[in-house]
Formats: structure tokens, C-alpha cells, sequence
């Protein structure tokens, strides 16, 4: 039993396809656009506590140029993998760099960053030949004989391991609710403490019959019981079907109330629906797959086995993916550089494949990554956490002043709205620089005017939408309290009548400001961001 | 050898969870798949004194530290208030570095006297926390309060109940880590 269980278990080799596909894919997202912005806290102020307390004096203290460096390299090979690009090579590679920086630091240490760490050491020691699996060729112009259903289904025991642990994982999460204070409810309550939630779960309770506190401990014992059950539907495949129905609806709820948990629940949703699929949709999709493939086949070109149109096939790889990471705005850009130029150009030794597609395959992941950096908000982020930690540290050590000072530039730079410039305009004015630090806002405050148009012209299209409104009264308020530190650096600088502009403009806005959140609240009184913004107005007041 | 690898495999993922039940540190969740746990909502209270040469300083958290740091001290992770000494305790001779460390009990959200400390607002002689229906739910405070504290006043009674000291006060940090 236990032979059958662990090693003739097999799916068919389309869902494994997708599976690499589906996890590499949103952890090459993730890795470019979540983990990166977290890079600057290693190593900052010297401190590093990893996840095992006997590696602590045997580490070094990483730094945010060697972890941003290594995490977008990870998301590379992730994107090389879900492409089916020296697919081994790939898994491994982005599994070790990311196990690795677990290990060696705590700072990202949250439930689904471990869970990430099993899935990817479990899907690292797939075999090659569990990830080529091939459906059974046919020895003449007929289908292939002698097969059944399951030739060419991808065997090994590691695959079993993925259903395994999932199991496990929310078996154990069960567990954890199997305890008085989350099946009082409290919990729950406390979790979906928003305006928001708070109505959806009156309505929920309205609707069940229940009265006060009655649907978060309906809601909890739920929960509870699904997680404990939820386990077992991975480790039967003859229940997959029931578990698809239910599972991932407890992801899709975590992301309606809200919970920041970044990706975690797609990952799941993903793993949820592409394990428990029915195999006839797998077998439904792989006959209009095959067909497809003949005639990409085509288009891709020969093979090529002698290794130098291979290696210069492979310098085309390289060079542009190396010049697409080069491209990207981080520190440790040029380690990543020839991180992605030197596992670009090996892929290529080997021979086999159809060579064409592995270029076309290294530059689209390229592409990616720098799209990644330069199509989101993740340098910004990147660099006005880094410089934000740093400006609080160099009150107790000012060596610190000109490297937060530049890192705020950076993020100045790497972003056309409204970005730090107040930030670095103080933080020049603690260092002296009045002059700078006047120009420093003058900027600051002419983006935030761009953004304020954009508001207007929303809310001018869309006259009923409340986020448009609530957007614009932001606006307003940001610029009402970007107005009063101008003032008040102007009155510094002994520029009083551009104080006294300034102050002009500030209550202008904190009027419309107002007026902007009195309709915001008109058209969505239960909106968390009303609190917000009214607090805003209020310490901007004239 | 395959079969070796898969036991030892499961091992770790019945393990390293089951450690967490069968141990004593309640509040470091991280290999117990511990997602939305009470435990999660429990704010410690940390404090970190700078005693060099005799004075006691208390240290600006974020002056000193990566926010990540200060957040997870929050969160009772005794290693990472260690590797903050580690580094503070190396940057100058003979410094002394101790902590005031405390957490909620881990059922203390249940506990009324825990929820919002032993102080009564509404004067109606039971400590503010048990007016919430998830503590008292069928609304006898007094029973309530009773029941978690017996005699004790309900200052004697919180400080007894409701505050986990993880790190005594008077441990020297630098001494142990140097």
C-alpha cells in the first residue's frame, strides 16, 4: 500500500505543466514586485537574526544589494521555469536562492513564506523525466497502441509529496483553530474589524438568523472544521472532485475581507484549482495542445547540436536578458546582470530543444523582469522604505544623513507622481540645506498638483463614483499639509510673502478638501478611508 | 533511500508543528502553521534600557533599529531581541543592554481582566473588559470577573493573570551574547 501510494502515483503530465507554470509564474511576479521592496530591511543596522538561532554567528549579515540581487535572479529562473526553459536547472536554482534567504534572516517570516520554502524544496527534487513527461508516441500514422489511460502521466513520489504537504498544512491550520479563544469568534471579530466587514457580517448574521456576536462564532467553529476536513481531500484523489468545489473558496473569501497576506492567496487558489481539476479537462486540453505544438514545432527551426550556432544562439540569450537586468533600478543591478547572463548562457550548452524558443524564452523573461521594475510601484517602494529607515536611525547616528538623503532621491527618481520630495525637503532642512530643501518641496508640491488634476478630471467623468471623490478629497488633504510645511519653511528661509502664498493655497485646499469628503461620505459613508482623510484635513487645518 | 527521504520529510512537517504544542514558546508561531492565530493578535510590550556605566536610558526603538526588528520583538521573538544585542552590544566597550519584555497570556483575549486591564471606566465595579459579550457572554460580569480572579483586587489579579514576562528585567544582554 504504502509502493502504491508513494511511488504509482502519477497525474497527467499536462496538470504538472501547468502546476510549474502556475506556482513559477506568480512567484516570478512575486518575487519582482513583493519580496524585492523588502530587500533593504537585511542587514539594515547591522542586525541579522535568521530563522535558526545556531546559524547566527556562523552568517554573515546580508545586505539589500545581495538579497535584491539574488530574489530578482530567483524570479528570472521562476519565469525560465513556468516557460519550460532548462526546466530542472530553473526549479532548483529559483528554490535554493529563496530557501536560502529565509534561512539566513527573519525578516520575512510569515506562515506562507515558509510554506513557499517546502513547496519549492518538494518541486526542486522532481526529476527531469517527471517534468518531460511525454505523451506515448505512436509508431506509425495511427494513435499509439498497447497504451492506457495513464501512459505519459508524470510518476514520481515528490509529486505525491505536493498533494502531501498541502494537506498537512491545512490540517495543522485546523488544529490551530481547535482552541477556545478562536471558536468564541473574538478572533474573527477582530480580523474583520473594517466598516466594511463589519457590515458584510451583520448582513451574513441578518441573513442566518443570528443576533450579535452568534455569526463570527458560526463563522469560526466553520472555518475550524473546514481547515481540519480541507486536508483530506488532497490525500484521496477520489475527492479532489468535492475538494475543488470548496477549497478555494476560503481564499477567495480571504481576499474579499481584505487581509494582507500579499500573494499567499493566490498561490493557493492557483495550487487549489490546478491539483484538484478533473483529469478529463487535462486530457480535453491536451488534444487541442497537441495539435498546436505540430505547428509551433514548425515555426521553431531545426535543432541545433553543433555548440557554436548553439553558444551563439546562447550569447543572444544572454545579451539581452542581461541588458534587460541591467536595466532594472536596484542595488546589486550588475551582480544581477551577470547572475542572469551566465545561467542564460549555460542553458545553452546542452544540446536539444529547439534552441529558438530558449531565446525567445530568455529575452520574454527578461522583458519581464524589467517590466516588472520599471511598470510598477516597486522601486519607489523599494527605495522610500530603505531611505524612510534610514532617516529614523540617523537621529541616533547621523553618519547615516547622506545616505538617506540619496536614497530619497532615488526614490524621487524612479517615479513620475507624487513621490518624497517633502521627505527629502526636511530631511535637507535638519542638514542645513534650505535652499534645497525649498526646491525639494517646490517639486514635491507641482506633482501633487498633476495628480490633483487627474483626480478632478475622474471624478468630473464619474460624478457618483464615492472612490473617486474619496480620491480627490486625499489629494486636497495631502496638499493641504504639503502647503503648511512649505509655509513654514518659507517663514525659515525669510520668504514671507511666498509663506504667506503658501498658506493661502493650503486653506484653499483644506476647504475643498472637505467639501470633497462631505460628497465622498454622501455617496459611501462606509468606507474606511473616510477616518483617514478626516484625520489628514484635521492636522491641516489653517 | 527514497523512502527515507519521504519519512524524514514528514517527519519535519508532523514535527516541527507538533514542537510547538508539545513546547514552551507560545508566542514563536512561525514552522506551526499558525495563520490567523489568537496569538497573532497579541502585542507584546518591548523596552530596551541602555545600562552602560551605571545609568538606565531607555533606547528610541527605530533610532536603533530596522522597523522589521522592533515589529517582531512586538511578537515575542526573544532570538531577534539577541541579535539586536549581538550587534548594538559590539559597538562600543563594556555597554549593557537589558530589556523589559511582556505579552499577553495566550487565552488572554478570553480573559476579561486581560482585555482591557483592570481599570473601570463605567464605575460599575467589574473591570471595563468584561462588558464584551465574547468574554461574558451570558452578561454577569460580576461572575465573570469572579470566576478569573476568585478574591484577588483586579490590579493583584491582572498583574498575576495578564502579563508574561519573556525576558527578566534584570539580564544583562551584551554579557550574554558577547
Amino acid at each position: 500500500m504504502w509502493d502504491r501510494y508513494w511511488h504509482d502515483f502519477g497525474i497527467h503530465r499536462l496538470r504538472l505543466a501547468l502546476l510549474r507554470i502556475g506556482v513559477f509564474g506568480v512567484l516570478a511576479f512575486d518575487l519582482w514586485t513583493n519580496f524585492i521592496v523588502h530587500a533593504p530591511r537585511y542587514g539594515a543596522g547591522g542586525v541579522n537574526a535568521s530563522q535558526f538561532m545556531w546559524l547566527d554567528t556562523l552568517l554573515p549579515v546580508p545586505t539589500p544589494a545581495i538579497v535584491g540581487a539574488a530574489w530578482l535572479l530567483a524570479g528570472f529562473l521562476a519565469a525560465r521555469a513556468s516557460f519550460g526553459i532548462a526546466t530542472r536547472t530553473s526549479v532548483v536554482g529559483a528554490s535554493v536562492i529563496y530557501v536560502a534567504i529565509y534561512v539566513w534572516n527573519q525578516a520575512d517570516s510569515y506562515q506562507h513564506h515558509y510554506f513557499l520554502c517546502l513547496i519549492l524544496l518538494v518541486l526542486a527534487a522532481i526529476p527531469t523525466e517527471a517534468w518531460k513527461s511525454k505523451a506515448p508516441a505512436s509508431a506509425g500514422d495511427g494513435p499509439p497502441t498497447n497504451v492506457s489511460r495513464t501512459s505519459g502521466d508524470a510518476r514520481h513520489w515528490t509529486i505525491r509529496m505536493v498533494y502531501v504537504s498541502i494537506a498537512l498544512m491545512y490540517f495543522w491550520t485546523g488544529v490551530t483553530k481547535a482552541n477556545p479563544v478562536w471558536l468564541s469568534g473574538d478572533t474573527l471579530y477582530q480580523l474583520t474589524a473594517s466598516a466594511e466587514n463589519r457590515a458584510m457580517m451583520q448582513a451574513i448574521g441578518d441573513t442566518l438568523g443570528m443576533e450579535g456576536t452568534g455569526v463570527y462564532r458560526f463563522a469560526a467553529w466553520t472555518v475550524m472544521l473546514g481547515e481540519l476536513s480541507a486536508g483530506l481531500f488532497f490525500l484521496w484523489r477520489k475527492i479532489w472532485w468535492l475538494g475543488l468545489l470548496i477549497v478555494p473558496w476560503f481564499h477567495v473569501g480571504v481576499e474579499v475581507i481584505g487581509f494582507e497576506i500579499e500573494l499567499f492567496s493566490y498561490y493557493m487558489i492557483a495550487l487549489d484549482l490546478i491539483l484538484l481539476a478533473p483529469r478529463r479537462l487535462y486530457e480535453a486540453a491536451d488534444q487541442g495542445l497537441e495539435t498546436l505544438k505540430a505547428r509551433f514545432a514548425r515555426l521553431a527551426g531545426p535543432r541545433v547540436e553543433a555548440i557554436g550556432p548553439r553558444l551563439g544562439l546562447g550569447v543572444v540569450a544572454a545579451g539581452g536578458a542581461a541588458a534587460c537586468a541591467a536595466w532594472t533600478p536596484y542595488a546589486g543591478a550588475l551582480g544581477l546582470t551577470v547572475g542572469v547572463a551566465v545561467f542564460s548562457l549555460v542553458a545553452f550548452v546542452r544540446p536539444g530543444g529547439r534552441p529558438v524558443w530558449r531565446v525567445i524564452g530568455h529575452l520574454v523573461a527578461g522583458a519581464c523582469l524589467a517590466g516588472c521594475a520599471l511598470g510598477t510601484s516597486a522601486p519607489f517602494d523599494y527605495y522610500r522604505l530603505w531611505a524612510g529607515d534610514l532617516k529614523k536611525r540617523a537621529s541616533s547616528k547621523p553618519a547615516l544623513m547622506p545616505e538617506a538623503i540619496a536614497t530619497y532621491r532615488a526614490a524621487n527618481r524612479v517615479t513620475d507622481g507624487p513621490a518624497r520630495h517633502f521627505a527629502l525637503g526636511k530631511l535637507l532642512l535638519r542638514d542645513g540645506d534650505t535652499a534645497g530643501a525649498l526646491d525639494a518641496f517646490a517639486e514635491g508640491v507641482r506633482r501633487h498638483d498633476a495628480a490633483l488634476a487627474e483626480a478632478k478630471t475622474a471624478v468630473f467623468r464619474e460624478p457618483t463614483d464615492a472612490e473617486a471623490q474619496y480620491d480627490l478629497a486625499e489629494r486636497h488633504a495631502a496638499l493641504a499639509s504639503k502647503y503648511a510645511t512649505f509655509a513654514r519653511a518659507a517663514d525659515r528661509a525669510g520668504r514671507s510673502a511666498d509663506a504667506a502664498t503658501h498658506r493661502e493655497k493650503q486653506a484653499a485646499h483644506h476647504r475643498d478638501g472637505t467639501d470633497a469628503l462631505k460628497k465622498a461620505a454622501e455617496l459611501d459613508r462606509v468606507n474606511n478611508r473616510y477616518g483617514r482623510i478626516r484625520r489628514l484635513l484635521n492636522g491641516a487645518r489653517p | 533511500m527514497r523512502n527515507v527521504a519521504i519519512v524524514a520529510f514528514l517527519a519535519l512537517q508532523i514535527g516541527l508543528p507538533l514542537s510547538y504544542y508539545l513546547g514552551d514558546t507560545p508566542y514563536d508561531e512561525r514552522f506551526a502553521w499558525r495563520m490567523f492565530s489568537p496569538i497573532r493578535l497579541i502585542k507584546c510590550d518591548v523596552t530596551l534600557y541602555d545600562e552602560t556605566g551605571g545609568g538606565k536610558t531607555r533606547l528610541r526603538d527605530l533610532a536603533e533599529m530596522h522597523v522589521v526588528w522592533r515589529n517582531l520583538m512586538r511578537r515575542g521573538r526573544i532570538p531577534v531581541v539577541q541579535a539586536f544585542a549581538r550587534t548594538w552590544c559590539s559597538e562600543a566597550p563594556d555597554r549593557k543592554l537589558t530589556a523589559d519584555l511582556t505579552c499577553g497570556p495566550p487565552d488572554g483575549r478570553l480573559v476579561g481582566i486581560c482585555r482591557r486591564g483592570p481599570g473601570d471606566r463605567n464605575g460599575d465595579g467589574v473591570p471595563d473588559g468584561y462588558d464584551d459579550p465574547f468574554v461574558c457572554p451570558d452578561g454577569d460580569k460580576a461572575a465573570c470577573f469572579k470566576a478569573d480572579c476568585g478574591d484577588k483586587s483586579a490590579r493583584a489579579c491582572h498583574a498575576e493573570r495578564c502579563v508574561v514576562r519573556l525576558i527578566p528585567a534584570d539580564r544583562d544582554l551584551c554579557a550574554e551574547v558577547r
